[in-house]
C-alpha cells in the first residue's frame, strides 16, 4: 500500500469492512480522486485515494445521515451549496478515454424536488463547452438524466417517472478502447451502450467541475445529500459496479 | 440576526460601489467555524447585479443600521443622509437604501427572525419564482 494511501486512511479513521474499503480496494490503481463526504467538520473534502486531490466544501451540512455504512453524508441546501472538486491535480489525471464516475449515492430532500421544475446537478466533470460529464434531476418533474457530452455530442440517459427520496447509487462508465459509454442507476444499466464520442478537451474547467452544483456560481444547486464520489482512469465492468452499488 | 439566507440587489450603484459591498458582505459571519454551512458563502445572479449570502451573521452585521453604515463608506458620506423603505413580500421583507434615488434593496428570507430552515426556505422559493434570472439554461 503507498505510504500516502494508508496515512489518509489512518487519519480518516477508515475501518476495516467499511464501504469505503470496497472501493479502495476495487482496481486500487484507477482511483483518481475519491471524496467520501463524510468529514465531521472542515471545509475540506479529502480525497482517500491518496492522490490528496481533496475538494472545497462551500456552504455544505456535514454529518447528515448517510447510506447505511456507519458515516455520514454531506446536505446541499438547494441554494448555495456545493464541493469544488477542480484542481490542477485532478485535472492533469481525468481521463476523458477511459474511465468511471461513480457510483455516488445521492438522494433528493424530499419527494418534491422531482418535482419542483428546477434544474439540479449531482456532479458534473467538466473539460469545456462541449465536453462534459454529468448526473442532474431535469426540470422536468421526476426525471434523472445521466449525460457524457463529448465533443459536442451528448450521451444522455435518462430514467422517467423517478420519484425515490432514498440514496440512488450513479455512475457512468466511458471506453473509447471498446467504443462505449454507459450508465448505471443502483447497479443496473440505463438504457442502451452508447458509442464513445470522444472527449476533445485539455484538463478541467477550473469553475465547472463540482459535486452537488452545475458550478462554483452555483447554479442548479443540488438539494438534498451525496456521499461516496469516486473518479477513475477506468471503466469498471458491469459486475464491478454492480458491487459498488450497494451500501 | 442568526444564521440566515439574506440577499442583495443593486438598483443603483457604480459597478465600483457595487463590487466594494458585495466584498464587505463577503466578509461577513465567523471568520472560522467547524460547519461550512456557517461561514458566509454566496451565490452572484447571472447578470451580475445581485446576490445571496448565507451565514451565521453576527447580531448587528445585517441590520437596517448597518447597511447604512456599509453604504455610507462606500460613498464617504453620513449615515443619516442615507434613507430607507421597507416592504413586505412574499419572501420575507424587503428594505430598499435610498440617497439621491434608490440604490440598493436587501431582503431578509424568511421574516425578521426567521429560524435557518424557514429562511432557507423561503430562499429556494425565491430561486425558483425567479429562475430566469439565476439559472443558465
Amino acid at each position: 500500500m503507498p505510504r500516502r494511501l494508508a496515512l489518509s486512511r489512518n487519519l480518516l479513521g477508515l475501518g476495516s469492512g467499511a464501504y469505503a474499503e470496497r472501493v479502495l480496494g476495487m482496481e486500487p490503481a484507477s482511483l483518481i480522486s475519491y471524496l467520501p463526504l463524510w468529514e465531521a467538520s472542515g471545509a475540506v473534502a479529502y480525497d482517500l485515494s491518496g492522490n490528496g486531490r481533496n475538494g472545497a466544501s462551500v456552504g455544505v451540512t456535514l454529518g447528515e445521515p448517510g447510506i447505511g455504512d456507519g458515516r455520514t453524508s454531506y446536505g446541499f441546501d438547494g441554494a448555495n451549496d456545493y464541493v469544488n472538486w477542480y484542481s490542477a491535480g485532478l485535472a492533469a489525471a481525468f481521463n476523458g478515454d477511459e474511465g468511471t464516475l461513480g457510483p455516488l449515492f445521492c438522494k433528493v430532500a424530499n419527494a418534491g424536488v422531482w418535482t419542483d421544475a428546477t434544474l439540479r446537478n449531482f456532479v458534473r466533470i467538466t473539460g469545456n463547452a462541449t465536453n462534459a460529464i454529468f448526473f442532474l434531476k431535469h426540470s422536468t418533474s421526476n426525471l434523472l438524466s445521466l449525460r457524457f457530452f463529448g465533443n459536442n455530442i451528448t450521451r444522455q440517459f435518462d430514467v422517467s417517472g423517478i420519484s425515490d427520496v432514498g440514496f440512488m447509487a450513479l455512475a457512468i462508465t466511458w471506453s473509447l478502447a471498446a467504443n462505449e459509454v454507459k450508465a448505471w442507476r443502483n447497479g443496473v444499466q440505463v438504457g442502451a451502450t452508447a458509442a464513445h464520442p470522444t472527449w476533445t478537451a485539455s484538463g478541467l474547467s477550473t469553475t465547472a467541475t463540482a459535486i452537488g452544483a452545475q458550478n462554483i456560481t452555483p447554479t442548479a444547486p443540488h438539494l438534498g445529500n451525496i456521499q461516496h464520489v469516486p473518479l477513475r482512469n477506468k471503466a469498471l465492468t458491469p459486475a464491478q459496479i454492480a458491487y459498488l452499488s450497494k451500501p | 440576526m442568526s444564521h440566515v439566507y439574506v440577499g442583495i440587489e443593486d438598483i443603483g450603484l457604480t459597478v465600483s460601489q457595487r463590487n466594494t459591498l458585495i466584498e464587505a458582505f463577503k466578509r461577513l459571519g465567523p471568520a472560522s467555524s467547524p460547519s461550512p454551512a456557517k461561514l458566509c458563502h454566496w451565490r452572484v445572479r447571472l447578470d451580475g447585479l445581485a446576490a445571496i449570502f448565507e451565514a451565521d451573521f453576527g447580531e448587528n452585521e445585517v441590520t437596517i443600521e448597518g447597511v447604512k453604515g456599509y453604504l455610507a463608506s462606500i460613498f464617504g458620506i453620513d449615515p443619516a443622509l442615507i434613507s430607507h423603505s421597507v416592504a413586505q413580500t412574499a419572501y420575507g421583507p424587503v428594505v430598499t437604501f435610498n440617497r439621491a434615488g434608490d440604490k440598493l434593496r436587501l431582503v431578509q428570507f424568511g421574516g425578521v427572525s426567521p429560524t435557518w430552515a424557514e429562511s432557507g426556505d423561503a430562499c429556494r422559493a425565491y430561486l425558483a419564482a425567479n429562475a430566469g434570472e439565476w439559472e443558465e439554461n
